[in-house]
């Protein structure tokens, strides 16, 4: 496998590190509903553009936090705050020849979206790429 | 304050179920623990790992996780505690940098997450989840990649509730966003159907994602907070109120972990995570088969029609490795592989005597596979019969896009790389959102097929065939492209599947557990 692990800051996102590991992945154990739609996801590229992989994932980046209380009334809600710097990570599979890591985020989501993976191609933000450099 | 405020001292394997490359890591790092404290961390340490060991479902499931101590020292001990939010105005230096009132909420307790990661990157590189315990009696933590929580009684809940989200992929299911009667706007959820799997927008007891688990007559929407729950506890339904909405987005159960802290996890989020550890449980017994099987002039496989809904395996060997398994029908029996735990190149053989599949029967019961590259990828296989020869497949490290092919050499016990094989086939054509670790192949008389499915989904994959036009499998060639599966039951392990065509029926597979 491969884990990369990105800092954003103020709005930008960094790719920190990229290592190899040798770990087993856990399942995919969410039953996807056709409605469902992924928020933000990572795309593998070759040296074409093709996209060899995608993974998708909620947003890494948040928009806001959860709290939590002691109070047994209200031991969590959570409170609007974008954290101006932060850290998420990925794992990736070894595909020789992946270049580049693409994060896209999809665009706002509208009442009635459906099925982003049947349909024409998903209106989404690049949210940032990066050159492999790991081989 | 900072890195200069302590040092990384080292690290224990406080529970160790095996190889770290196998089982799931949880990594439990200290933050505002001077140098003579770090004792009291390993208490706490061990202390959450009996809580985990403690918490269902992971108390089933411990066998297929270790634990890892992170020992690191700081300056000093505790938090920041600004007085700014009402704390003592405490601001010790510690090597995490862990500080209270985030944003001005006394309770929003952080750390400086990347320098918490890389510090793990370093220590533990296989981890799958990080909590960090802060030296600290003041009740706070926060969630992320990282989860943080103090030595308040009762912060641990924070912990569990964060890995439901990191780890598990699990939504909130509480029905308020800032709180119950100080919401704006939160009246109705938004028609658009969450990722997660323990919430959804979807109120029908027939469609809804965890049908599987509800007995009839018990989905009813009309059940919403704040009444006491009308149905006993444990009940699966559909209850009204969830992921920050009052309407119009449901949960599982009336209370889960991830609706209020001290609860247990409801079902659902039970199933997901141990469904999301299956693959690190050492030992994982070939059990049954759950079987299904193609709805001709549709795309869907259906779980029973035309089949036996679950078969039995028995008689496996103890070291039979139920992770890396395949089946095919030669035209006379119906077989069932797997390999030996640990290793690469010895197979294990069942044969279906009409009540299960039973090991060596009508077949060779130990297999061998010879001369494969040095970088064939053993971690799954498949196998399929052509009508002529006994086929097995394994995938190029690092090219999940190329099969590599061998076949029995009649009369012995092995598989034998490029014998009467292709040795090296390409596949193309694909899209993206393959999931190259779900595959399985077989020949159904005229095409030899292959499915992968889509990343993500249990219930949906990619059909393509051997082209021999162009010496590939293309998806789509010949195929319907996309297909689901439909009536997946609940106790089905979705994280390795088979498939196989019996001259009449194209059949597909999931183990249970």
């Amino acid at each position: 496998m491969r884990r990369l692990t990105f800092a954003f800051r103020d709005g930008a996102v960094e790719l920190v590190s990229e290592q190899r590991v040798e770990m087993r992945l856990p399942a995919r154990s969410a039953p996807r509903v056709a409605a469902a739609r992924a928020e933000f996801w990572y795309e593998l590229r070759n040296a074409q553009s093709d996209v060899l992989y995608r993974l998708d994932s909620a947003d890494p980046i948040p928009t806001d936090v959860e709290v939590f209380s002691d109070d047994p009334e209200r031991t969590v809600e959570r409170a609007p705050h974008a954290p101006q710097e932060g850290v998420f990570t990925v794992l990736l599979p070894e595909i020789e020849d992946a270049e580049e890591v693409r994060l896209m985020r999809a665009a706002p989501a509208t009442e009635g979206a459906v099925d982003v993976r049947a349909g024409a191609a998903e209106a989404a933000v690049e949210v940032g790429r990066f050159r492999l450099t790991e081989k | 304050m900072g890195a200069g405020d302590g040092a990384v001292v080292g690290t224990t394997k406080i529970v160790d179920n095996g190889p770290d490359a196998q089982r799931y890591n949880v990594v439990v790092v200290a933050e505002g623990y001077r140098a003579g404290e770090l004792a009291q961390f390993a208490t706490d340490a061990q202390n959450l790992a009996s809580t985990l060991a403690a918490t269902a479902p992971f108390d089933r499931l411990m066998p297929g996780i270790n634990v890892h101590r992170v020992d690191v020292s700081s300056t000093d001990s505790g938090a920041d505690d600004p007085a700014a939010c009402g704390g003592t105005g405490a601001a010790p230096a510690t090597f995490f940098d862990a500080r209270f009132c985030n944003n001005g909420i006394r309770r929003l307790l952080v750390v400086d997450s990347l320098r918490v990661v890389q510090t793990v990157n370093g220590e533990v590189p296989p981890w799958h989840a990080i909590l960090v315990i802060v030296n600290s009696t003041v009740y706070g933590g926060s969630g992320g990649d990282v989860a943080v929580y103090s030595l308040a009684p009762g912060a641990v809940e924070i912990a569990l509730h964060e890995m439901g989200h990191s780890a598990f992929g699990l939504a909130d299911e509480y029905e308020y966003y800032a709180g119950c009667g100080r919401d704006a706007n939160r009246d109705h959820h938004p028609a658009v159907e969450p990722l997660e799997p323990n919430v959804t927008v979807d109120g029908n007891g027939a469609t809804i994602k965890w049908r599987n688990l509800i007995a009839a007559g018990t989905a009813d929407c009309a059940l919403c907070d704040p009444q006491p729950s009308p149905v006993p506890a444990g009940t699966v339904g559909a209850f009204e109120g969830a992921h920050y909405y009052h309407c119009d987005a449901y949960r599982p159960e009336l209370n889960c972990r991830m609706r209020v802290l001290g609860q247990p996890f409801c079902a659902v989020c039970a199933g997901v995570i141990e469904r999301t550890l299956q693959p690190h449980q050492p030992n994982r017994t070939l059990v049954s088969l759950n079987q299904a099987a193609w709805v001709p002039g549709t795309s869907d496989y259906r779980f029973g029609f035309r089949s036996i809904p679950n078969i039995q395996i028995t008689g496996e060997p103890a070291d039979a490795d139920a992770a890396r398994w395949s089946m095919l029908h030669d035209g006379s029996v119906y077989r069932l592989y797997s390999f030996e735990q640990g290793s690469d190149d010895r197979l294990y053989q069942f044969g279906y005597d009409g009540l299960s599949y039973a090991f060596g029967f009508r077949s060779i019961p130990r297999l061998t596979l010879v001369d494969f590259p040095a970088d064939a990828d053993a971690r799954s296989f498949s196998m399929l019969h052509d009508g002529s020869n006994y086929r097995l497949y394994l995938r190029r490290a690092g090219h999940p896009r190329t099969l590599y092919q061998a076949a029995w050499v009649p009369g012995t016990t092995t598989y034998r790389f490029g014998y009467r094989s292709l040795p090296r086939i390409p596949l193309t054509g694909f899209p993206a959102a393959a999931d190259w670790d779900r595959w399985g192949m077989l020949h159904d008389g005229s095409a030899y097929r292959f499915y992968v499915f889509d990343s993500g989904s249990n219930d949906r994959f990619y059909q393509g065939a051997f082209n021999p036009a162009t010496g590939a499998y293309e998806y789509g060639f010949n195929s319907i492209d996309r297909l689901s599966l439909l009536g997946t039951p609940a106790n089905s392990l979705t994280d390795s599947f088979a498939m196989l065509h019996d001259g009449a029926t194209y059949r597909f597979y999931f183990q249970t557990g």
